[in-house]
């Protein structure tokens, strides 16, 4: 095999690879001390990179300008007298509204499983892609074979995450591990398309401090209640038909 | 893929991958800096381009090679910004050394086609087979391996070092 090219490193260190790409690359590395060191620099470069803030330049881009900001004020003038006029007239009972996030249970250790407080950032969301758009899909909510997830997660402080999913059948794959890059709901890199096989589906998002071994994945969701040593599973379950 | 629109996202994400790039090809700091915003600002405005078959960082690292290497045909149009002046920048990534992509940028505008300029960074700076290349611009390996063939001939009368060294 010759040298594993920049794109390569980069899509490896990223987590977008399977476990089927990512193995002959893993064995490259082990015997190249050159694809090690070209990798070792991304991953200096990246620890660098994360240590400074967003340019102000960048931050910018795709804020809404000052007229957009001013129309946003104009409404919350006229919603809010309107608002406090409805909330005196009708004095309504609360009403409990299904809540649009999609993540079932936080295991951290050898803790019980929690269920997540309501109105907390959601560890792990799934999105359907319809068309050009995307929405949240509910806990147990029915979706067809052929349609595209877009898995979203929150790392916390945890700094490494590890997808993976587990069909009715039991198979379980590994989408692959990639460095977190801090607290906050970010994407996962890449969109799943659902296969075929009827039944339960469910999606795990696997928080830990250090880059987990492929088989201690696969053993951690072989089993229920699904647990990790030193590391939290959040999960999605969706039901395909 | 991110939220379009969530743009400090995406480069919190990616943007290592692209400054690294940048400063490999550009190799100076302020070009690099500012190419890195070139970037993201692309990548803002045309987020509808992106195929959900590639992956994000594929695409990132076209847009971003194409960048740079349209900011140094700028650059070398402009001749009151001569390269050679600038402070150099450690080389990243890629196969070769500092001076020899320098070496190489410079071989590559004095002559040849933009499409061919992509073609021998990728093969040459970033290790890419002909095929991998070809995939990524949308044309056949056979087509790479021609265009990588053709820039080889035009060294022949003064082969670069670097060239035995990777493609013997």
């Amino acid at each position: 095999m010759t040298h594993l090219s920049t794109l390569q490193l980069h899509r490896l260190r990223l987590g977008e690879l399977g476990p089927a790409e990512r193995a002959p690359l893993d064995a490259h590395l082990d015997a190249c001390a050159a694809c090690a060191g070209r990798l070792g620099h991304q991953e200096a470069t990246r620890t660098a990179f994360l240590r400074a803030p967003v340019p102000p330049a960048i931050a910018a881009i795709g804020a809404p300008s000052w007229w957009e900001r001013l129309g946003k004020l104009r409404a919350a003038f006229l919603l809010v007298p309107v608002a406090f006029a409805a909330t005196l007239a009708l004095r309504a009972p609360e009403v409990a509204t299904p809540d649009p996030v999609v993540s079932t249970e936080r295991t951290k250790g050898d803790a019980a499983p929690g269920a997540r407080a309501r109105g907390a950032t959601a560890p792990l969301e799934a999105w359907i892609q319809t068309g050009q758009s995307a929405r949240p899909l509910y806990t147990g909510e029915r979706v067809r074979a052929g349609a595209r997830i877009q898995l979203r997660y929150d790392p916390g402080n945890r700094r490494f995450v590890t997808l993976a999913g587990r069909d009715a059948r039991g198979t379980v794959e590994v989408y692959g591990t990639h460095a977190a890059a801090g607290p906050g709901v970010a994407p996962a890199p890449f969109a799943l398309t659902l296969d075929d096989a009827e039944g339960e589906q469910a999606f795990y998002a696997i928080l830990t401090d250090t880059r987990p071994a492929p088989d201690a994945v696969l053993r951690a969701l072989e089993v229920e209640p699904v647990r990790m040593e030193r590391g939290e599973i959040t999960s999605v379950v969706l039901r395909k038909e | 893929m991110t939220d379009p629109l969530d743009v400090t996202a995406l480069y919190r994400r990616y943007g290592d991958l692209v400054i690294g790039r940048c400063r490999t090809l550009l190799r100076n700091e302020a070009d690099a800096q500012d190419a890195t915003q070139e970037v993201f600002l692309k990548l803002h405005r045309h987020a509808d381009r992106f195929r959900g078959d590639a992956s994000p960082s594929t695409w990132i690292f076209r847009i971003t090679t194409t960048t740079c290497l349209n900011r140094i045909r700028t650059r070398r149009r402009r001749p009151e910004d001569p390269v050679e002046e600038l402070p150099q920048v450690g080389s990243t990534d890629s196969l070769l050394d500092t001076l020899a992509v320098r070496d190489l940028v410079e071989r590559l505008l004095a002559g040849e086609d933009e499409r061919t300029q992509s073609c021998v960074i990728y093969h040459y700076v970033d290790g890419m087979t002909h095929d991998e290349v070809g995939e990524l611009l949308g044309i056949t390996g056979a087509a790479v391996r021609k265009r990588i063939s053709t820039f080889r001939a035009s060294l022949r009368a003064s082969p670069p070092p670097w060239l035995s060294e990777i493609d013997p």
